[in-house]
């Protein structure tokens, strides 16, 4: 055989083509004696959660009644999982906590001190001291 | 390892001291008794009496739509509004005549398999034209491979049933629930407890393992099939425009590095042969263009293969060799990876679009022989 196949797997580009939104599902937990899951209550009771739900309707929404203080469980299709205490929260501060994580990839945050992250290489090549006429290379 | 196949050869010798009496009725296409289809018949010789007496049917819409998991899927995936949610239930169910008695996904899965082989086919071949055969699979597998597919399946959140009955009534989770989960696991490998780590492949995932010694475990099958039966219940509800969009979107708008897949064996001398092809009146040449350092301990030379006054490829390398072999790859990379386009600079158009006009340069030449 001249030539062999290595099998090398493609790489996903989310929003190329198709946007598929990481978080898939959110578990909500609260306890209905408790005071710190005021919040949670309240949210759950004035229909704000169900205009969270109805405009993200690609996210399943999980309402776990248990004792304790109320977590929200965000899960991702990275495998990932972030747990987010909400103890002692208006339901104001639980509603942004809820739009800001359901937006979220699901990847660790992490400082990037360079101007561009990318998969692709760079369109203008990397410069070549080799490629410039003769009597203008550097000399040893 | 070792064990299992002393294992399976005793095993073997066994069978085939048992058959021996049996010579005439030994083949390897026996007809086997699934006991599973519940068959029944008035004589056993009058084969015109057979029939399965099994009892599928497919999950009632009412059902279904009381299982947020697929409403919540069906949003995420942007599927249509004929898309029913009965049919993505029956994408996810993979079990063959459970105990439920659903329809499983077998018929959805291999039309969505399809449908995927030859829109990809399509593409690559037209992006592509020259590609050689053994690359071209390797492609095709990197876009549609079981692995691939897996990994498309999890990042659309499906989840697997792994909750037993027991455990499902404990839990007090309403029924709709384990519908929108993939389901391909039996009831008695629900319950045995799974550590992390190294563990023993039973006899059937042992006759799984291929030549290659690979394996692919029964959940990485089971999200394959999944998204193919999403593809093929797309083709039966809104017909193969939406499909082929879908495919675009989901499938092929994928990264693939088809410069990385390529092993050459021997490339100087198929770059010779290629050029022989081509008709070239001129040899292949390799020349120095530029070199750097020749007597220290970080040479670099530049290298190029030149045909006449055209130069068909160029290498950087360490050595002379390096820089010679890289220049060889260069120009066969050249040539295999030429992607036509049409006059205004765009990708051609696909063969099943509509205004499509055949050219002579989305044709390949064909593979060389070494």
């Amino acid at each position: 055989m001249p030539i062999k196949g290595i099998p090398i797997p493609s790489v996903a580009r989310n929003g190329v083509g198709a946007f598929v939104k990481p978080c898939y599902k959110i578990t909500i937990q609260y306890c209905n004696w408790g005071g710190s899951s005021n919040g949670v209550r309240q949210l759950l009771s004035n229909g704000k959660l169900n205009n969270l739900a109805l405009e993200n309707r690609e996210i399943m929404f999980n309402i776990v009644k248990q004792k304790g203080h109320p977590r929200l469980t965000f899960h991702y299709n990275n495998d990932s999982v972030k747990e987010i205490e909400c103890r002692n929260n208006t339901d104001g501060e639980i509603l942004k906590k809820l739009k800001e994580y359901s937006q979220n990839s699901g990847n660790k945050l992490f400082k990037y001190n360079h101007k561009v992250l990318s998969i692709n290489d760079s369109v203008r090549g990397i410069w070549s001291p080799m490629h410039i006429p003769k009597e203008h290379r550097h000399k040893i | 390892m070792l064990r299992q196949v002393i294992k399976r050869t005793a095993a073997k010798n066994i069978s085939l001291v048992r058959t021996s009496g049996y010579v005439a009725s030994r083949s390897y296409h026996v007809t086997k008794f699934d006991s599973r289809l519940k068959t029944e018949y008035q004589l056993l010789t009058d084969y015109s009496s057979y029939k399965h007496t099994i009892y599928t049917h497919r999950l009632p819409e009412s059902t279904a739509e009381q299982c947020p998991l697929l409403i919540a899927l069906h949003s995420r995936l942007n599927l249509p509004k004929e898309y029913q949610l009965s049919t993505l239930s029956q994408a996810l169910n993979m079990q063959q005549f459970g105990s439920d008695g659903l329809a499983n996904n077998f018929g959805l899965s291999t039309l969505g398999k399809n449908l995927l082989s030859y829109y990809t086919c399509e593409y690559l071949v037209m992006q592509y034209p020259r590609l050689p055969m053994a690359v071209h699979n390797t492609a095709v597998d990197a876009y549609m491979g079981k692995l691939t597919l897996a990994e498309i399946g999890k990042s659309w959140g499906i989840e697997v049933d792994t909750v037993s009955k027991l455990q499902h009534f404990l839990s007090q989770e309403p029924e709709a629930m384990k519908y929108g989960r993939l389901r391909f696991q039996l009831e008695e490998e629900k319950n045995t407890v799974k550590e992390d780590g190294v563990y023993e492949l039973s006899q059937v995932e042992m006759e799984s393992v291929d030549t290659n010694n690979e394996f692919i475990p029964k959940e990485i099958e089971a999200y394959a099939s999944a998204v193919q039966a999403v593809i093929g219940g797309l083709y039966t509800h809104v017909g193969e425009n939406a499909t082929k969009a879908f495919i675009h979107d989901h499938i092929l708008s994928r990264k693939l590095p088809v410069d990385k897949m390529f092993q050459f064996s021997k490339p100087t001398r198929e770059l010779v042969r290629l050029c022989d092809k081509l008709g070239f009146t001129d040899p292949v040449e390799l020349r120095l263009i530029a070199e750097t350092g020749r007597l220290s301990a970080h040479a670099v030379y530049v290298a190029g293969a030149f045909v006449g006054k055209e130069k068909l490829g160029e290498g950087v390398g360490s050595s002379l060799k390096e820089a010679k072999t890289r220049a060889v790859v260069n120009a066969l990379m050249g040539y295999y990876l030429y992607s036509p386009i049409d006059q205004d600079g765009n990708e051609p158009k696909l063969p099943s679009e509509a205004g499509y006009v055949f050219e002579e340069a989305s044709v390949g030449g064909g593979d060389v022989a070494i």
